[in-house]
């Protein structure tokens, strides 16, 4: 275990001062600063947008915000991330020099995976920053919207959805994009490949969403899609798309582990 | 307790090929000795760098015949490797990150104690540019960084593919000072590949040459000087060219070029007698130097013409 957190430390030394660290900061704040923004510029329709059909103008603003992050943003974003951290070592040229290491595939491998998640967790928790710092900066400036009189909330139709565990659930869906492009991304050395490829999945959801909705569950780039306008279940915490993702992450990601310590050589 | 003669690295008729229809390498049989300097040489593509990568498991070895201080490599991979430092072509350096950043990585993970990456900088002269990014390095600073990667754990074995690579002459000189300074004072095993067959000859104690994925050869420098006895040339310049010529070419073959001879001869000894005989026939000698053949040229006619079995 020691030696497994050593390996994750070293990982996330590798991180410092790369574009993988920036991207998870000006990710996480490039949808929140953009929505805010125009709110701010158009405040007199969003006065009446906002609070319209509910008085907590919260609502309306989580559930717009996290449509925008969610519609093909997210996925991009966590192509493109994942991709990032791999560069590090395909672009240095590092691989040889991490394998003649005394340290197991195994734990290069664990290593890896803990930062690709730390990362992806620092990223959802500068977005829950970002959103909530939207909000209050909106009420502070306009008290009329009403933004420091009601909390944080979402809602979409009549269904509550408490704010962590809608980005809980968020989490959860990313999952199946995660493993797909670890296993993609130490596989190809070239960045635009893994980039392309995860281009090609968002664009088939694209055009998925359009003609054959109901098909999305079963498309890895097409889960972080369906948290738009989410309407969380009573009778299960999960949802079957969230379901799925979590099941494309553990198939994925046990295969990608036995070609990683069996056959991946740098 | 070290053995001396124990051997760090033996191979056992090591194949390997990057398809199943073509064997690359051909029966290499290695035999590196504890604390020596063994340079492995061998022209462009003949398999030095494969031959390497095989030794540190980066690829596969399928018939298991490499052992690394005696012990099988895919059994023992873990233990073989906390005792090696390498640098494989190119340094592996995360150019993002400082010098003292890179160093730091690899001390975690080879579990070495905080003091030794000053102790390790200040031994390759880079203490003053620790701290900069790698990217604004120089060659020869990023290749002095590759080896203080590799001698962060005082490893028993260094294993150096190209380590002169993109230095400049001091940077040569000083890099061939380093690792003989490594050699004596730690008793470091080195075992290092080099085209550069000049550079290799000054410090090397054994040497293989491998050619087409075969060794051609395998043993100390002077094994390698005493298979070519024949073809060693004195050089001597004489007041009298055309005396020394009519004295000596009923005796030895001898060439001669304005106020020089060059004279073949079959040892050394031979020597003290072409002088004494020009000295005895009042032929005035202002020079005389021996051409050895050095390693370069004996290394060329060894893969033009030569398989020593």
């Amino acid at each position: 275990m020691k030696e497994l957190l050593t390996v994750y430390h070293t990982e996330l030394i590798k991180t410092k001062n790369s574009f993988a660290f920036w991207l998870v900061i000006l990710g996480a704040l490039f949808i929140p600063a953009f929505f805010v923004s125009n709110i701010a510029w158009h405040w007199a329709d969003y006065m009446h947008y906002l609070v319209e059909d509910n008085p907590n103008p919260w609502n309306e603003y989580s559930r717009k915000l996290f449509n925008g992050v969610h519609f093909t943003f997210l996925p991009l974003l966590i192509v493109l991330l994942v991709a990032l951290v791999f560069n590090i070592e395909h672009k240095s040229n590092t691989w040889k020099h991490v394998f003649v290491l005394p340290v197991s595939k195994t734990k290069i491998f664990a290593g890896k995976y803990m930062v690709l998640v730390t990362l992806l967790l620092s990223l959802y928790c500068l977005l829950f920053i970002f959103y909530l710092l939207g909000g209050y900066l909106l009420g502070i400036w306009k008290p009329a919207f009403g933004f420091l009189d009601y909390s944080p909330s979402y809602q979409y139709g009549k269904v509550h959805t408490n704010i962590l565990a809608y980005l809980s659930k968020s989490f959860i869906t990313v999952l199946a994009i995660l493993a797909i492009h670890f296993w993609l991304s130490f596989r190809l050395k070239n960045l635009f490949s893994t980039i392309g490829i995860g281009l090609g999945g968002v664009v088939l959801t694209l055009g998925m969403y359009i003609s054959h909705w109901h098909s999305l569950i079963y498309v890895p780039y097409g889960l972080p899609v369906l948290m738009c306008n989410y309407a969380s279940e009573t009778q299960h915490f999960l949802t079957a798309f969230q379901e799925n993702s979590l099941i494309y992450f553990l198939f994925v990601s046990t295969a990608s582990y036995f070609d990683f310590v069996k056959f991946f050589r740098g | 307790m070290q053995h001396k003669h124990q051997s760090v690295i033996q191979t056992t008729n090591l194949a390997f090929g990057f398809s199943n229809k073509k064997s690359f390498l051909k029966s290499i049989n290695l035999k590196v000795e504890r604390g020596s300097i063994y340079g492995f040489l061998g022209p462009n593509g003949a398999g030095k760098t494969t031959t390497i990568r095989l030794l540190l498991g980066l690829l596969r070895d399928q018939n298991n015949s490499i052992s690394l201080f005696g012990k099988n490599l895919l059994q023992n991979r873990i233990t073989s490797l906390s005792k090696i430092g390498a640098l494989i072509e190119q340094p592996s350096l995360y150019e993002h990150l400082s010098g003292h950043d890179n160093l730091e990585i690899t001390r975690q993970l080879r579990k070495v104690p905080k003091e030794k990456i000053d102790d390790v900088l200040q031994t390759v002269r880079l203490s003053e540019a620790a701290h900069k990014k790698v990217k604004a390095y120089s060659l020869g600073m990023k290749q002095r960084l590759g080896i203080a990667l590799a001698l962060l754990a005082e490893p028993e074995l260094l294993i150096l593919d190209e380590p002169v690579n993109g230095l400049d002459p001091s940077g040569m000189m000083e890099m061939r000072e380093l690792l003989k300074m490594i050699n004596k004072k730690y008793y470091t095993t080195i075992f290092l590949s080099s085209h550069l067959l000049s550079e290799v000859e000054k410090i090397v104690t054994h040497v293989g040459i491998i050619n087409m994925g075969e060794m051609l050869f395998q043993g100390t420098i002077a094994e390698l000087y005493n298979l070519q006895k024949k073809d060693l040339k004195v050089h001597v310049q004489v007041d009298n060219t055309a005396a020394a010529l009519a004295i000596l070419k009923t005796t030895y073959s001898v060439s001669s070029d304005d106020d020089c001879l060059d004279i073949i001869i079959q040892s050394r000894e031979e020597v003290n007698e072409i002088i004494q005989l020009l000295i005895d026939n009042n032929i005035k000698i202002y020079e005389a130097t021996m051409e050895n053949k050095n390693l370069e040229q004996l290394f060329l006619s060894m893969t033009h013409n030569y398989t020593v079995s």
